[in-house]
C-alpha cells in the first residue's frame, strides 16, 4: 500500500497570500467500501482553481462531494472556512414536474437563490416557462449552474459543470468562473472536456495524485 | 424551509392525482375481491368487511407513499440542499406535512368506499375516518422512510423496511376494535402511538436522507 500513499498537494499550490477557504489534511474516501482516495492534502485559497483530472472511476466524483459535505470521509479532516458552498452534482437536482421558473423559486425559497444576473446571462428567462421535464441535457445544465453558482457560495464545488453546454454557454460559465475567481471566490471542478486559464490541476487515477503546474489541459 | 417543503409537496401531489387514484383503485379490487368471496356469507361479511378495509386501505397508504418517496429521494435536489440549504431537516418535515394533507382527501373516499360496499352505518363510516385520519401521519413517515433505508443501502434497506412495516400493526387491531366500538380511549391510544411514530420516523427519515 506504500504505493497509494499520495503524493501531497499541500504547498503545491503556490500561496497566493490571501485567506484560505478549504483544507484537506490527510483525507480517504471510499465508494461502495473500495478506497479510491488515500491521504490526501489540499489547500484552496481565494481566487484558486483546482481543475480535477482522471479517468472514469479515479474518485473526481467522490471528492467533491466530500468537500461539499455529502460524504464522510474514511479518515482525515475537512475543514471549511466559509459555510457556503455552492455544489454541482451529476444530477441536475430538477424536479421533473415543476416548471424552470418554479425549480428556482423552489431552491429560492429553500435559501439557495439563483443571482438574476446569472439567470438571465445564461439564457433561462427564455425557459422559465417550460416543465424540467421536457428539457434537454444541456438545458438543464445551464439552470443547474446557475443554482450552483450563487455569489453568497465562496467556494463552487462542480462536477463536470460543461457537461451538455454547447459552445456558448460554455463561453458563459467560463465567464461566470473568471468573476468569481476575481472577486475572491476559489472553484475545484472536473471537466474532461475544458480547463479554465489558470487553474491548478490535480490529476487523480490509480497510481496516486498528481498536482501538476498550472496551465490549460 | 419549512413552509418551502410543504408548498412543494403539495404542489408535486395536486400535480400528480393518478398515484392517490391508483391506491384508491387498487382499495376498490381489493374490497369488490373481498365481497365475492364472502359475498354468499352476508353476515359475516357485514362483520369482517370494514376490518379488511382498514388494512387494505393501510397497505394502500404505505404502497402509494413509499413509491412516491423513492422518486422523491432519489432526486439530486436532496444533495444540493443538503450541502448549501440553512435548514434540510425543516424541508423534509414540511414535506411529510404536505404529503398527510395531500393524503386526506383519499382517505375520506376510502372510508366512504368501505362503508358503501359493505353496507355498514355512519357510525362505522365516522370511526373509519377518524381511526385513518389519526393513524396516516405515521403511516407517512414509515412509507418515507422505508423508502429512504431502500435507497441508501439497496437490497438490505429493503429488508430493513420490510421489517418495519409490522410498527403499522397496532393501527390495523386498534382501527378494527374502533370499527365494532366507537371508544375515546381507543382514539386517544391510536393518537398517542400515531404521534410517537410520526416523531420517531420523521427524525430517522431525515437522518437517513442525510446519507444520500
Amino acid at each position: 500500500m506504500a504505493q497509494n500513499r499520495q503524493q501531497s498537494a499541500t504547498g503545491t499550490f503556490a500561496d497566493t497570500g490571501t485567506s484560505m477557504l478549504l483544507r484537506a489534511s490527510e483525507l480517504s474516501l471510499a465508494r461502495a467500501d473500495s478506497v479510491v482516495i488515500q491521504s490526501l492534502d489540499l489547500i484552496l485559497h481565494r481566487g484558486e482553481a483546482i481543475h480535477l483530472l482522471g479517468p472514469n472511476g479515479a474518485g473526481k466524483s467522490t471528492l467533491l462531494a466530500a468537500l461539499a459535505g455529502l460524504l464522510t470521509p474514511v479518515s482525515g479532516a475537512l475543514l471549511h472556512m466559509t459555510p457556503a458552498t455552492g455544489y454541482l452534482g451529476h444530477d441536475n437536482g430538477l424536479l421533473p414536474d415543476l416548471s424552470v421558473a418554479q425549480n428556482l423559486a423552489l431552491y429560492a425559497n429553500c435559501g439557495l437563490a439563483a443571482e438574476a444576473t446569472t439567470i438571465e446571462q445564461l439564457g433561462l428567462p427564455a425557459l422559465s416557462a417550460r416543465l424540467a421535464r421536457t428539457l434537454s441535457q444541456g438545458q438543464a445544465r445551464r439552470i443547474s449552474l446557475a443554482l450552483a453558482c450563487r455569489p453568497e457560495a465562496a467556494v463552487w464545488l462542480l462536477d463536470e459543470p460543461f457537461s451538455g453546454l454547447d459552445q456558448a454557454a460554455v463561453q458563459t460559465a467560463l465567464n461566470l468562473f473568471n468573476k468569481h475567481l476575481q472577486r475572491g471566490g476559489a472553484i475545484v471542478f472536473s471537466s474532461h472536456d475544458h480547463s479554465l486559464p489558470g487553474a491548478h490541476r490535480l490529476t487523480l487515477g490509480n497510481a496516486g495524485i498528481h498536482p501538476e503546474a498550472t496551465g490549460d489541459v | 424551509m419549512f413552509n418551502a417543503g410543504l408548498r412543494l409537496e403539495l404542489r408535486l401531489r395536486l400535480h400528480q392525482n393518478l398515484s392517490a387514484l391508483g391506491a384508491l383503485g387498487f382499495l376498490a379490487v381489493a374490497l369488490t375481491a373481498v365481497g365475492l368471496t364472502l359475498g354468499q356469507y352476508p353476515e359475516r361479511l357485514r362483520s369482517a368487511g370494514p376490518a379488511v378495509g382498514w388494512a387494505m386501505t393501510v397497505l394502500a397508504l404505505i404502497y402509494a407513499n413509499a413509491d412516491w418517496w423513492m422518486d422523491q429521494v432519489r432526486s439530486g435536489l436532496n444533495q444540493r440542499l443538503r450541502s448549501g440549504a440553512p435548514d434540510f431537516a425543516g424541508f423534509i418535515f414540511g414535506r411529510l406535512i404536505g404529503a398527510w394533507l395531500a393524503s386526506l382527501p383519499w382517505l375520506l373516499a376510502a372510508g366512504w368506499l368501505i362503508s358503501l360496499f359493505y353496507s355498514q352505518p355512519v357510525t362505522v363510516l365516522l370511526a373509519l375516518i377518524a381511526g385513518l385520519l389519526i393513524a396516516s401521519p405515521a403511516l407517512v413517515a414509515l412509507s418515507a422512510f422505508a423508502a429512504a433505508l431502500r435507497v441508501v443501502m439497496g437490497q438490505v434497506g429493503v429488508l430493513l423496511g420490510a421489517a418495519a412495516l409490522p410498527l403499522a400493526l397496532p393501527f390495523v387491531v386498534v382501527g378494527v376494535g374502533l370499527t365494532d366500538t366507537l371508544s375515546l380511549a381507543a382514539l386517544g391510544l391510536s393518537l398517542g402511538l400515531s404521534l410517537l411514530q410520526t416523531v420517531v420516523f420523521a427524525w430517522t427519515t431525515r437522518w437517513v436522507l442525510s446519507l444520500v
